[in-house]
């Protein structure tokens, strides 16, 4: 037995996330009477939808080998500027072209500062979760929360049903996948992601290529932010402030590799969005508190992380990080 | 022991590295007498002749060479009853090749075993009592000293009869007169004004002491590390500033630490290999399929007979000549017109050898220039059309090629 | 390694294991007991909690849970405390998704509301009043009932009598610790406690000057008192100690409070430890503090150590006619709470207050969970099922009882 996981192991491991969808799925199904309604289907997906892109466009930043900590606040600080552009009369696809505008423009600000002070990304992005905090609170403006008023919320609310979140979510995935798997963005991200030495000395500019991954992930946050002003067309202090977290969370359950490189899957941010919601959903219909619900899930988490770190071959020194 | 790779803590201290795994010695209650462990590795340090190391310095603040030598002198200083030193002598300098054999002798002489691990059969015929070759994870034969024949040997080591020249057999070091590297007057990183053209078609040897500067110089030529003075320009008069500037004007660099500047072991054989030359499939610039990807991967994989189950292989899983390979495989699928070999054989076997040289060799047929920076005068001899020998940071003599030229003759421009 | 594989194997497996154990027995696991009095439905009712871990709210969780699951044939469902409003609405979802058919929300989300209404799930927010404007987003969705909590006038009088209950007791140096105002966040409930402690202290002869702006909704600061002919020293201090709000506060309260002594503080919050540990900190001791909390455990700590001598707020079974509401909605009689022009309501209910110890213990256990001051005895009368004379104006009575009414229904 031992053999043939040492055989077969480095390749089964990539299967197992997937193996953990389809194993929830079916705990789903069996928690549903193997009778799910279009109203379970549809639930799933609303509260999908969100974590998906920004995981997905998070996993280019996995992939380099680094995280973006701030991305969940950049999301609130993008919900709140679309607010404040749609009250201000700015339509519903003002609004969108708004967020999509500050989501990448926050991402390119972490990136640039990031190359400019040759500090580690998970470094910089923490100093902006800080700044993007205080910035959301000044927006909201001395409130709890900004609301878009119940008067003109019909035109965001006619966005917010399932098939505008398919297309949404399937059209980002769709080019973040052809970026990651078929172009050289997501062949240099997977080779910083390895080792930045050897990146670096193979001509990849890491300054550039972090840039182009902020700004996958920039669109990311903005369509998310969108996402999220279809579902509660408001935004609060504390919009988006355990995202980040929640993202890495999901990444990780979706088999991403805590280090990024060579295993980094496009998928991950998918699948492990739709493994949490899942998980959560069970949770709930079987009537388990909140509080047991979190524990529960803190140990899966350990596990897939545990599971996850297990190599079958010797352990590789740690590589340097470039900058 | 001493390992092959890196057995050093860099994280802390020369004389922490020492005391490794008896730094309780030192102290009570948690708390160390950090001078005590200092002074301790002064002393252990005069016991194998080191005396211009200053211990209380980080490890990280000495380079890989003299590393090692702390990692010798750890060692030593257990008194092991077997020492074992398992390919070690390629990651240390002369000087540090001379203190184990040195130790070697000591430890015989006092009655005490050593296992000396190596696939260099100069330096093991030289050492050794007694030779055990292996192949493939099985003894070969023993040999005594009275059977050492360099022939016999090789042979044992590839398991055939080592066909052909193990360097090149001509003598001819001509090559034509394009330039295609220039470099004038480099300072910084220990260089103190080296100038010198590398032309087309040309093997130009660079040798010296490990401190010489030749490492670096390597790398200033690939734009790696930028020269305080001084330029070095491609054929077409472009200076060449960062890596980037140096791939578009085909350059390859091969670095000396394979392991963690020259390959990703976390990665699979074709990721390595499409590295380099993923400009050059790349349609539209940008787009990348994995059958061109394949295909580009396969050719190298054939052409250099890169022992492994599929590209797909991971290359931490891969012998020292395999990745070597794999280097070789990255640059040449560049399509690279000037290769700058940092040890490009350091730690492989006699037959990867032969096989790099004989390449060596047929690229420069190609009118592929080469640059071989290394620390074995033999292989320098051997394959080179020209030898520069670097002493202090400067080119301190220039060789031609010659069946005449022997290592005692470069060595005195060497220290 | 043989032993490195096999052990972490069976960590994988028992972590498996137990996860699919733990589901297992939570679906075979009845939450709640048989109700000793059977009504004809079996209800769902799902709980959205302000905060997780709160006293207050925990003291609402167990008079949910602890009477009126065993009076009623009710189940609860408890979601996690969202923390933004796409949080609110996931976890309106969830609960549908676990057999909630209505929602007692302690929360402010529209969006939430507005979910349970898509969702027709019958939605109220207890525990406190909506503010104005969430309520003019929502008060015409079909689904939803109202709210339910204290007034702004309950508000304003908490701090009224706070301070006219220490002028009273003849304190002479108050701290009048305003908490939030000033600052980013004011939320309504706040500014209506200043200004009934504000007017307190002007009744009693004190002379304010407000900040410069004008107002203590802008700042900053909440402006300043003299003595007048009160014959009191009054310091204010305004802010609260959270680093990404407010930077400044140690050094605020530090200067504010600093050579000067206090027989009581009059806070517009909740906190009375903190309060207490900030003073110390300052050197000043044996100071009585009054904050605008809620009956529970932690404030019952806090009178008995002698920090707090005044407390205003709510208690476990005020949570009642929220339920009581639910239930009639439930039933197909929801016009009970409902404006009559189909908008949803906007119900006074009132605070207790204790200004002593034993004043305290006595309201506490008035409303322990074996016998609480809202007990089935009283709400089955609002039940339109059970008592169809039931009016809406009774019903609004119900929602307001004081504790002096509870006591006299007893």
């Amino acid at each position: 037995m031992r053999d043939v996981l040492l055989k077969y192991g480095n390749k089964l491991k990539p299967a197992i996330p997937f193996a953990g969808l389809i194993l929830l799925a079916v705990v789903y199904l069996f928690v549903t009477d193997f009778h799910p309604t279009p109203f379970h289907l549809t639930t799933i997906i609303n509260q999908v939808a969100v974590m998906a892109v920004l995981s997905t466009g998070a996993v280019f930043i996995f992939a380099l080998g680094s995280f973006d900590i701030s991305l969940g606040v950049a999301m609130g600080v993008s919900v709140c500027v679309g607010i404040l552009a749609y009250n201000a009369g700015a339509g519903v696809v003002g609004m969108l072209f708004v967020c999509l505008a500050v989501g990448i423009g926050v991402s390119l600000v972490n990136s640039v500062l990031s190359s400019v002070f040759r500090l580690p990304v998970f470094i910089m992005t923490m100093a902006m979760l800080t700044v993007l905090t205080a910035v959301l609170q000044i927006l909201i403006g001395g409130k709890s929360s900004l609301l878009v008023p119940s008067g003109i919320q019909a035109p965001i609310k006619a966005f917010d049903n399932l098939w505008v979140r398919l297309l949404f979510v399937g059209v980002y995935f769709a080019i973040c996948l052809v970026l990651f798997n078929y172009t050289k963005i997501g062949r240099r991200n997977k080779l910083v992601g390895g080792s930045p030495i050897v990146a670096a000395q193979t001509g990849v500019s890491i300054a550039k290529q972090t840039i182009i991954t902020f700004l996958i992930s920039g669109t990311g946050v903005g369509l998310a932010a969108f996402l999220m002003l279809t579902r509660a067309q408001a935004v609060s202090v504390d919009t988006g402030a355990s995202t980040g977290m929640d993202v890495m969370m999901a990444i990780v359950f979706g088999g991403m590799p805590l280090s990024g490189g060579a295993h980094s899957k496009i998928a991950a941010g998918i699948v492990g969005s739709l493994s949490i919601v899942l998980v959560s959903q069970i949770l709930t219909m079987l009537g388990v508190s909140p509080g047991l619900s979190q524990v529960y899930k803190a140990v899966l988490f350990l596990a897939v992380v545990f599971v996850a770190s297990l190599s079958y071959r010797e352990k590789m020194l740690s590589r340097a990080i470039m900058f | 022991m001493i390992v092959q790779e890196s057995g050093v803590i860099t994280g802390i201290s020369i004389a922490e590295n020492i005391a490794l795994g008896e730094i309780n010695q030192f102290g009570k209650y948690g708390f160390l007498r950090k001078k005590q462990v200092v002074d301790k590795a002064r002393e252990v340090l005069a016991t194998i002749g080191v005396t211009d190391i200053d211990p209380s310095l980080p490890a990280a603040s000495i380079d890989l060479q003299d590393r090692k030598i702390i990692e010798i002198a750890k060692v030593w200083a257990k008194s092991p009853e077997l020492f074992i030193v398992d390919e070690t002598t390629t990651a240390v300098s002369q000087r540090g090749r001379s203190i184990l054999y040195d130790l070697m002798k000591q430890q015989s002489a006092a009655g005490k075993s050593v296992i000396f691990i190596s696939h260099d059969i100069d330096e093991v015929m030289e050492v050794c009592d007694r030779l055990t070759v292996l192949r493939d994870g099985n003894i070969v034969k023993s040999l005594p000293r009275s059977e050492f024949s360099l022939d016999i040997i090789k042979q044992l080591m590839i398991g055939r009869e080592l066909q052909g020249d193990y360097y090149r057999s001509d003598y001819d070091g001509s090559y034509p007169d394009e330039v295609v590297l220039s470099v004038k007057d480099l300072h910084g990183f220990g260089l103190t004004g080296v100038t010198f053209d590398l032309h087309k078609g040309e093997i130009l040897g660079i040798g010296g002491m490990s401190h010489c500067g030749m490492h670096p110089l390597g790398k200033m030529l690939f734009g790696i590390l930028q020269p305080q003075n001084g330029s070095v320009k491609a054929t077409d008069g472009s200076q060449i500033k960062d890596v980037a500037t140096a791939m578009k004007r085909a350059l390859g660099y091969v670095s000396k630490d394979r392991d963690s500047e020259a390959l990703i072991p976390l990665a699979p054989i074709r990721d390595n290999i499409v590295s380099a030359g993923i400009d050059l499939i790349a349609k539209g610039g940008l787009f990348v399929f994995p059958t061109t990807e394949k295909a580009f991967s396969k050719k190298q994989v054939d052409d250099f007979q890169i022992k492994c189950s599929s590209d797909l292989q991971f290359i931490n899983q891969l012998s020292g000549g395999n990745k070597q390979k794999v280097v070789f495989g990255k640059w040449i699928g560049a399509q690279s017109k000037v290769m700058i070999l940092d040890c490009p054989t350091r730690g492989i076997d006699i037959g990867v050898k032969q096989a790099m040289y004989q390449l060596m060799y047929k690229l420069k047929q190609e009118g592929v220039a080469i640059i071989m920076i290394s620390e074995e005068l033999a292989e320098l001899i051997g394959m080179s059309d020209r030898l520069l020998i670097m002493k202090n940071g400067k080119i301190s003599k220039e060789f031609a090629r010659s069946a005449d030229l022997s290592e005692s003759q470069i060595i005195d421009y060497m220290v | 390694m043989k032993k490195k594989f096999s052990i972490s194997r069976r960590i994988v497996a028992a972590v498996m294991a137990s996860f699919i154990a733990m589901t297992t027995l939570s679906a075979c696991s009845d939450d709640s007991d048989a109700p000793d009095q059977q009504t004809d439905k079996h209800y769902v009712i799902g709980v959205i909690p302000f905060n997780d871990t709160a006293a207050e709210q925990l003291d609402w969780n167990n008079y949910l849970t602890e009477y009126v699951a065993k009076n009623y044939n009710i189940e609860f469902k408890f979601a996690t405390a969202p923390g933004d409003a796409e949080s609110a609405v996931t976890v309106v979802e969830e609960l549908k998704l676990a057999g909630a058919e209505a929602i007692l929300g302690i929360v402010d989300y529209p969006a939430a509301i507005q979910k349970a209404n898509e969702l027709e799930m019958w939605y109220i927010r207890a525990g406190g009043l909506s503010t104005l404007s969430d309520y003019e987003q929502i008060k015409d969705l079909p689904y939803y009932l109202g709210t339910m909590g204290p007034s702004l006038d309950e508000e304003y009088q908490a701090g009224y009598d706070m301070i006219e209950s220490y002028v009273k007791d003849g304190k002479k140096d108050i701290l009048v610790f305003a908490a939030i105002l000033g600052l980013y966040l004011p939320s309504d409930m706040h500014v209506f406690r200043f200004e009934g402690m504000r007017d307190a202290l002007v009744a009693a002869g004190a002379v304010y000057t407000p900040p410069a702006s004008g107002s203590v909704v802008e700042g900053p600061g909440v402006g300043e008192f003299a003595s007048g002919t009160s014959g009191l020293n009054i310091t204010t201090i305004y802010g609260y100690p959270i680093e990404s709000i407010d930077s400044t506060f140690h050094d605020r309260f530090t200067q504010a409070v600093s050579g000067k002594t206090f027989d009581a503080v009059a806070m517009t919050a909740e906190g009375s430890q903190n309060v207490n540990t900030w003073l110390n900190g300052a050197g000043i001791t044996g100071v009585v503090i009054g904050e605008v909390s809620s009956f529970n455990a932690t404030a019952g700590e806090a009178f008995e150590t002698g920090i707090l001598g005044y407390v205003v707020g709510k208690y476990g079974s005020s949570m009642g006619p929220a339920v009581i509401a639910l239930i009639n909605a439930l039933d197909g009689h929801a016009d009970i709470m409902r404006n009559a022009d189909g908008t949803g309501a906007r119900l006074t209910a009132p605070f207790w207050a204790a200004n002593s110890s034993a004043d305290f213990a006595a309201k506490r256990a008035f409303d322990d969970n074996a016998d609480p001051a809202f007990n089935k005895a009283i709400m089955d009368k609002y039940i339109v099922r059970l008592n169809p004379s039931v009016t809406r104006t009774s019903f609004i009575e119900f929602a307001g009882f004081s504790f002096d009414d509870l006591k006299a229904l007893h």
